[in-house]
């Protein structure tokens, strides 16, 4: 579904992304893992079309995206939750959602929005607060019904454990099962390896901009490379 | 003062205060969603009031069909500055978008006294706004009135586009954090240009009804009610809607008021608007209305 071909990536004379090369394939959950700075984050941006690409190429569905805006790319059926959720604070949880579905009928949006209710109950009774004031849990679920909203195909997650309590991770995770039981292509950023593996098929190491390690989710998290890569060698 | 001068000098307060509040929503949107002051927002009054002069008074056409292409052409000459002027420094440091705003100012500014000359010309208001209402021995020039009665007219409409619909939607979002709009699937670049659309359509009737009330247009016109809109939207806390027309009002109150109370002060009165300006900014920085700007602001 996605495939990354040896993408390169730079902020000046830093290369952040040196020849990186991974591959999603439909109905999978994959996991791209790496310690900070190793080039997770630039790789989900390139993707996006939110970071520039030097080199490589980046197929969606088989069709070329890199160097295509972002809204172009997103539209083809791609949903992000962003680093730090990103949600917008000064808009109700309802404005938040159906800005999710921006590009669909408003009618379509409103009936998914019932359903995004029913999985996220606490965001039901929250409509119509303003979503600065949610929780830094009930902010996580708004992303992640957000980016569901637009019926993504595939769904790119970045860090979404990030700064949340140890129950609550495990419910995050709990829910991308679920959606990828629904169908949802999954490719989760992470830095705590051992939860992206619970639940990843596949996974990918990053170091330094380049990919050192990659298998199967419960093979890679007894790899001795594994922990090299997080804590240098 | 007696109460019939009081109740003029409200209207007349109301009146001002309404083209500075029609004025400002312009800047504070811009400034909403890019954190440009746009410098040349106040030009574009002067384009708006060009072309009805034109419209009306050379070419002789009935006056709503060319108030409303002195309106649309304003608008689409806000698009075009965004596209010309600021799109192309979208990654730039803001410094240079403002080095821009000004050269653009400048360029507006001087395109018209190259085109129309630097004389003024005056401004044959229709007769519909012109005219005195009697009401109990006061008289308000009509155009007093519906300069209000126009404003909010069009406010309404603003804010229900803002707050109603869905590029409204994402309007709003983009002011809070303009990436993650566009990972929404929205066009960033159809959103800022729609409201440098809407910001200037609003100049564009602000500068037909600033033509008809100080009834001549010259090309440098738009540079006191641009700066006196701006010092609103700042005195109602720049970004925020309601802040620019509460600024908008409060200011053209201001005015007019002190100028009644004290007519020896008529030759102060922009110094007083500028003196609020340095005051706000060292008092409260984020005007009226405004909150305190979070880290995504900055």
């Amino acid at each position: 579904m996605l495939e990354i071909l040896d993408l390169k990536v730079s902020f000046g004379p830093i290369k952040a992304l040196d020849g990186v090369s991974l591959r999603v394939d439909r109905g999978e959950i994959a996991a791209l893992l790496g310690a900070n700075g190793s080039g997770k984050t630039t790789a989900l941006r390139a993707v996006t079309g939110l970071a520039a690409v030097q080199e490589g190429r980046i197929l969606f569905h088989g069709r070329e995206i890199q160097g295509l805006p972002p809204h172009e790319i997103i539209r083809r059926g791609m949903a992000v939750v962003p680093e730090g959720r990103r949600i917008f604070a000064n808009l109700t949880v309802a404005e938040n959602l159906l800005l999710g579905a921006y590009f669909r009928r408003e009618k379509d949006a409103t009936r998914d929005m019932k359903e995004i209710f029913k999985t996220f109950p606490r965001l039901a009774e929250r409509r119509g607060q303003r979503a600065g004031t949610l929780s830094g849990g009930e902010q996580q679920m708004l992303a992640l019904g957000r980016a569901l909203m637009s019926r993504p195909r595939l769904l790119l997650l970045d860090e979404p454990s990030l700064g949340l309590a140890p129950l609550l991770v495990r419910e995050v995770f709990h829910i991308i099962k679920r959606l990828h039981e629904q169908g949802v292509t999954v490719l989760l950023v992470e830095q705590n390896a051992a939860a992206a593996l619970e639940i990843a098929h596949y996974g990918f190491v990053l170091e330094t901009g380049r990919v050192v390690l990659e298998g199967k989710g419960r093979e890679l998290l007894e790899h001795p490379r594994l922990k090299d890569a997080y804590l240098g060698e | 003062m007696d109460l019939t001068t009081l109740f003029q000098q409200l209207i007349n307060g109301l009146s001002l205060g309404s083209l500075y509040a029609l004025i400002a929503i312009g800047y504070t949107m811009v400034y909403g969603i890019l954190r440009l002051i746009n410098f040349a927002h106040g030009d574009l009054l002067m384009v708006g009031a060009y072309v009805g002069v034109m419209g009306v008074g050379m070419f002789a056409w009935p006056w709503p069909a060319a108030f409303g292409l002195a309106v649309v052409l304003t608008g689409l000459m806000g698009v075009l500055l965004e596209r010309g002027a600021y799109r192309p420094l979208r990654q730039a440091p803001r410094i240079s978008l403002l080095i821009s705003a000004i050269a653009a100012s400048f360029l507006l500014e001087n395109l018209a006294l190259v085109i129309f000359g630097g004389r003024p010309k005056p401004f044959p208001a229709p007769p519909v706004f012109t005219g005195v209402f009697s009401l109990g021995g006061v008289f308000i020039p009509r155009l007093s009135l519906l300069i209000p009665a126009l404003t909010a007219l069009f406010l309404s409409l603003l804010f229900l586009m803002v707050y109603r619909t869905r590029a409204g939607r994402a309007m709003r979002a983009i002011a809070y954090d303009l990436e993650t709009v566009s990972l929404m699937g929205v066009n960033i670049n159809r959103i800022i240009a729609l409201t440098f659309l809407l910001g200037s359509l609003l100049a564009g009737a602000g500068g037909l009804l600033w033509a008809m009330k100080y009834p001549q247009v010259n090309p440098f016109m738009g540079i006191l009610p641009g700066l006196k809109a701006f010092i609103a939207a700042v005195l109602g806390g720049i970004g925020n809607l309601a802040g620019a027309v509460l600024g908008g009002l409060l200011l053209g109150l201001l005015e007019i008021m002190i100028v009644s109370l004290f007519p020896d002060w008529a030759g102060y009165r922009d110094a007083l608007a500028f003196g609020l300006l340095i005051i706000i900014l060292l008092a409260r920085p984020t005007g009226l209305l405004g909150e305190a700007l979070g880290e995504e602001k900055l």
